[in-house]
């Protein structure tokens, strides 16, 4: 009788998970019907990888037949493990490089994905590339956008559950939008009837790009705000980053300092100035490399460096879902008292932990030790 | 008496000789555009390329999409903007007596750059106008508006040539530092777009831009067509033209305008891809000589066929990755120019 | 009566360029020697002639008034050979005159057109340059293509702006003959500027002789060419003296001093 039953649910079970058509409408705000669970798709950019790591924890580059760039740009270290883990990922063709400009739509179309998934915002096409839509609609390939890089306050958690919807992997993505969620409630909750907002300067690229890039009101930017910070760079930037000078920032004299790092070790050890952080980076290396960045006599004027409240997070969580850690980073650096209790680092372990198929080294926080100078 | 045939059958050879190469660059034109459409990464046998062209529906779908869809448009676009470019060049270049003129050193293509720049940087919204004309459109008015000062220019001064060069040559200035300065409040992404805008790229253009450049270069064709005597006659200096009635000053004025027109439209779908107006009109100056009869068309071809060259490149060199276009047409127009200029040399 | 031009006068801006310019009347078969020193105003009042410049006064050719005439109608008449030859492109001289012929619409057919630009080469020497490009061709060879350039389109009046400058000795006689030859033989008026006062005196019927835009004096040879007419004008001291052919021979002695004269 058990047996019987088993067999029967395991039928329903087995029809459930057939091809199945799936109306949704993508953060382009652009309906369209796709057969899922898709079995051949490519990605604008590799680091989307990471994100499908999360969701398909087993075969995460199950079905991708192109990507515009490769893994290796944005997350080097990861891409090596996930070779040596899934060595069929090696051979993924690539139709384009850097730039939405370099995409070649008849490779595209020659390697037959029913679905390719573009950033509304990021390195390769946009929706405005109506030409490349056209032809790839016209071939039947349909086109959906995601988002987690324009406005990832707002689109992180719709672009993942799309991203389940399209992989068969909804319970999966449930699970992270809940723990996604659940984390972000605690950050607003406490948060409520708190009045102080420090002010906050959110750099981009430090010690890469010219000083100083600042995130205003896209990306990462309005985190600072949902973590009870207030973004100066918004008040006066007119899109979504803009060049801020010294001056800006001596005269603004924020309260906390926060960097995006994108330095890597080579750089690091032959003496370049880009923080550094991510696999592979120990904690004296990642505060040696904001310490060196810092030690001007430009930002050693600011308060923020003086008290010690300049800090740097890995560059590539602000395009990807676990942007979550850099909002509890965040949160914990604007006001340390009411977040003493969390910890970036712990959560970014257990989301590895969790959902990802390989495992976490290296630092991606870092605090300036103005006292150890 | 044979003397009296001397000359007639001598020109008359000349003008067959040049004909045949007119007629041998056309073909060359045509043999550049039937590898254009063999290029690209998906694996189609020239076989299957001729059967996709007449009978499309033989081919499965997405191959009939990357044959009609894209490979044709790109190639086709390449032959329009680049006679577009190549015409508007020997214009300019033989009415201002300059070999370095052309509507690009009018000031046309940077204007170009100052309304994309605008478009991508302020993202406006334009009420009845859907939203990827925007660019395009936007580019298009600023290098008519620079084609109409030019004119202003061409009328207050009285047509004279260094104050059109000068004049074109400040403007170039100008709207190199307006659009630095729309750069200035940019962020990288848009930095980035206006950049690879000012390149150059065919793959953005479809059906409907070959077709729009492609009017606008049969269009003005005829009217560059019916002067072909006062350039030439243009060519044996500005003194003999005037003193033969010509009136150089709205000569001079209309082909400032129709070459504005065309080039302004040639780029705003494709960016301002350099080098074809200015190289493609030279080349054709060394295999046809002065004759404008031959050279205006001659021009024309040329510059097609320098752009369907590098439009061939921008898709090969790495297979699956596109090169911007505007890269490409120094890299094979140099050499050319430069082969034929040694040859001639060498001759001499 | 054919050239017909009472006080002509023009502006470049406002310096004032010709002064109340009067000719005598110009019969049919008349050589026109314009003489004066640079900026005497030769070039100008040709402009005038030519139509190309708007000027007071009165210029009438057959009847024509120029401030009346439509401009391709007076130029179906009138061919001016400017001062400055072609350009030294890769033009060839056939290809200019051909395209100045077409260009003018003349209405002649290929072969026609071929015969009369091969009469013309011929008789100014340049059949072996025909085909080669004008930036082979010496300063010489290239102002004799522009004489072509005026001879194929067989006006009725020649204005010739300094058409033997730059020619050596043997074309400077052969180009005034020919001129002198068909102007005679076709019932046809040139007017020529020239620099040689000899040369002038042999080949023109009249002369004329500028100063600073005002006429110093006008008529026959022997009547321009006195001494004091060339020292008042070019500054020299001169010596005339009869050749017994017909015109005056004038050699001169040695330049004088800058006069301040009121003109």
């Amino acid at each position: 009788m058990k047996f019987f039953i088993v067999t029967l649910l395991s039928v329903f079970f087995v029809h459930g998970a057939q091809a199945k058509p799936l109306e949704l409408i993508d953060l382009a705000g652009r309906k369209v019907t796709v057969e899922t669970p898709v079995s051949r798709f490519g990605l604008s950019e590799g680091r989307y990888i990471a994100t499908l790591s999360l969701l398909r924890k087993n075969n995460p580059v199950e079905g991708l037949v192109g990507m515009m760039s490769p893994l290796k740009w944005t997350h080097p270290v990861l891409e090596q493990k996930l070779f040596s883990k899934f060595p069929k990922a090696k051979n993924i063709p690539v139709f384009g490089t850097k730039g939405a400009d370099s995409v070649s739509a008849e490779k595209i179309i020659d390697l037959r994905p029913e679905v390719i998934i573009l950033g509304l915002g990021d390195h390769g096409p946009n929706s405005k590339a109506k030409e490349l839509i056209d032809q790839l609609e016209a071939a039947g390939i349909k086109i959906i956008f995601i988002d987690f890089r324009q406005n990832p306050l707002k689109n992180t958690l719709p672009s993942l559950k799309i991203l389940g919807q399209l992989f068969g992997a909804e319970e999966r993505a449930q699970a992270y939008i809940d723990f996604y969620q659940d984390r972000m409630d605690t950050i607003r909750t406490r948060l409520e009837n708190v009045i102080d907002k420090p002010k906050v300067f959110l750099q981009v690229h430090a010690g890469r790009r010219e000083c100083c890039w600042g995130m205003a009101d896209g990306m990462l930017g309005p985190f600072v705000e949902y973590a009870g910070g207030n973004n100066i760079a918004d008040k006066i930037a007119p899109g979504p980053t803009a060049l801020h000078t010294h001056e800006f920032l001596l005269l603004e004299n924020p309260d906390v300092w926060i960097a995006t790092a994108s330095g890597t070790i080579p750089e690091f050890e032959s003496g370049a100035l880009p923080v550094t952080t991510g696999a592979g980076v120990t904690a004296q290396i990642a505060e040696e490399s904001l310490t060196r960045y810092l030690t001007t006599s430009e930002f050693q004027a600011m308060d923020a460096i003086r008290n010690g409240r300049a800090h740097s997070f890995w560059h590539n969580f602000y395009n990807s879902p676990l942007n979550i850690v850099v909002l509890e980073a965040l949160a914990k650096w604007i006001h340390p008292t009411l977040f003493k209790d969390i910890d970036p680092q712990q959560t970014l372990n257990t989301l590895y932990n969790r959902f990802m198929p390989v495992e976490i080294d290296g630092t991606y926080f870092a605090t300036y030790r103005h006292d150890k100078l | 008496m044979t003397n009296s045939n001397d000359l007639y059958t001598g020109f008359s050879q000349l003008t067959r000789r040049r004909v045949v190469v007119l007629s041998s660059m056309f073909i060359a034109l045509l043999v550049s555009l039937w590898l254009d459409i063999l290029a690209g990464p998906a694996g189609l046998s020239a076989g299957q390329v001729l059967k996709g062209l007449i009978h499309p529906d033989t081919l499965e779908l997405r191959y009939q999409i990357i044959l009609w869809d894209v490979r044709l448009p790109d190639a086709l676009i390449a032959l329009a903007v680049g006679a577009a470019l190549g015409l508007s060049g020997i214009e300019t270049q033989t009415v201002l007596d300059n070999p370095l003129a052309s509507p690009f050193t009018l000031g046309v293509s940077s204007a170009a750059v100052v309304g994309a720049s605008i478009a991508i940087v302020l993202i406006p919204d334009i009420p009845n106008l859907p939203t990827q004309f925007i660019l395009p459109f936007l580019a298009l008015s600023g290098a008519l508006g620079a084609s109409l000062l030019v004119l202003l220019v061409v009328q207050i001064s009285g047509g004279s040539r260094q104050t059109v060069v000068l004049f074109g040559i400040s403007l170039v200035f100008l709207c190199n530092a307006i659009s630095s300065g729309f750069h200035l409040i940019a962020d990288e992404d848009a930095l980035q777009q206006v950049v690879f805008w000012t390149i150059g790229n065919l793959t953005k253009a479809g059906w409907l831009e070959v077709a729009i450049v492609s009017s606008c270069f049969f269009i003005i064709l005829p009217f560059s067509l019916k002067h072909v005597w006062l350039l030439t006659l243009l060519r044996g200096g500005e003194a003999h033209a005037r003193s033969t009635g010509v009136n150089v000053s709205r000569l001079r004025t209309w082909v400032i305008v129709r070459s504005s027109i065309l080039a302004a439209f040639a780029v705003c779908f494709v960016g301002t891809i350099g080098f074809v107006g200015l190289v493609g009109p030279h080349i054709a100056r060394l295999l046809l000589g002065e004759d404008h009869r031959m050279l205006v068309p001659g021009a024309a071809i040329c510059g097609a066929l320098l752009l369907s060259m590098a439009s061939t490149l921008s898709k090969t060199l790495i297979p699956g990755v596109i090169i911007p276009v505007g890269i490409l047409t120094a890299v094979v127009g140099v050499p050319l120019f430069l082969s034929l200029l040694f040859q001639r040399s060498r001759r001499q | 009566m054919r050239l017909k031009v009472q006080s002509v006068s023009t502006t470049y801006g406002k310096k004032t360029i010709l002064h109340d310019v009067s000719l005598p009347n110009i019969p049919a078969g008349t050589i026109v020697g314009l003489l004066g020193p640079n900026a005497s105003g030769k070039s100008t009042l040709m402009k005038c002639l030519a139509g190309e410049k708007k000027c007071d006064g009165h210029i009438s050719f057959d009847k024509l008034n120029v401030a009346e005439t439509d401009q391709k109608h007076w130029f179906n008449k009138v061919a001016t050979m400017p001062q400055t030859p072609p350009s030294p492109t890769a033009l060839t001289p056939t290809e200019l005159m051909w395209s100045t012929a077409r260009a003018l619409a003349l209405p002649i057919s290929d072969r026609e057109l071929a015969r009369n630009i091969e009469r013309i080469f011929k008789d100014l020497g340049l059949v072996q340059f025909a085909l080669s490009p004008l930036h082979t061709l010496s300063g010489g060879k290239r102002q004799l293509v522009g004489l072509a350039l005026a001879l194929i389109r067989e006006p009725e009046l020649f204005l010739l702006d300094e058409p033997t400058s730059a020619l050596d000795l043997h074309w400077k006689i052969s180009v005034l003959a020919l001129v002198h030859g068909k102007v005679k033989s076709e019932g046809k008026i040139a007017l020529a500027a020239l620099h040689d006062l000899d040369l002038a005196a042999r080949y023109c019927d009249i002369l004329v002789l500028l100063k600073q835009g005002r006429i110093v004096a006008s008529g026959p040879p022997f009547e321009v060419l006195t001494s004091q007419n060339i020292e008042r004008v070019y500054h020299v001291e001169t010596e005339i003296s009869d050749t017994g052919k017909g015109y005056p021979r004038i050699d001169v002695i040695a330049p004088l001093k800058e006069n301040h004269e009121n003109a």
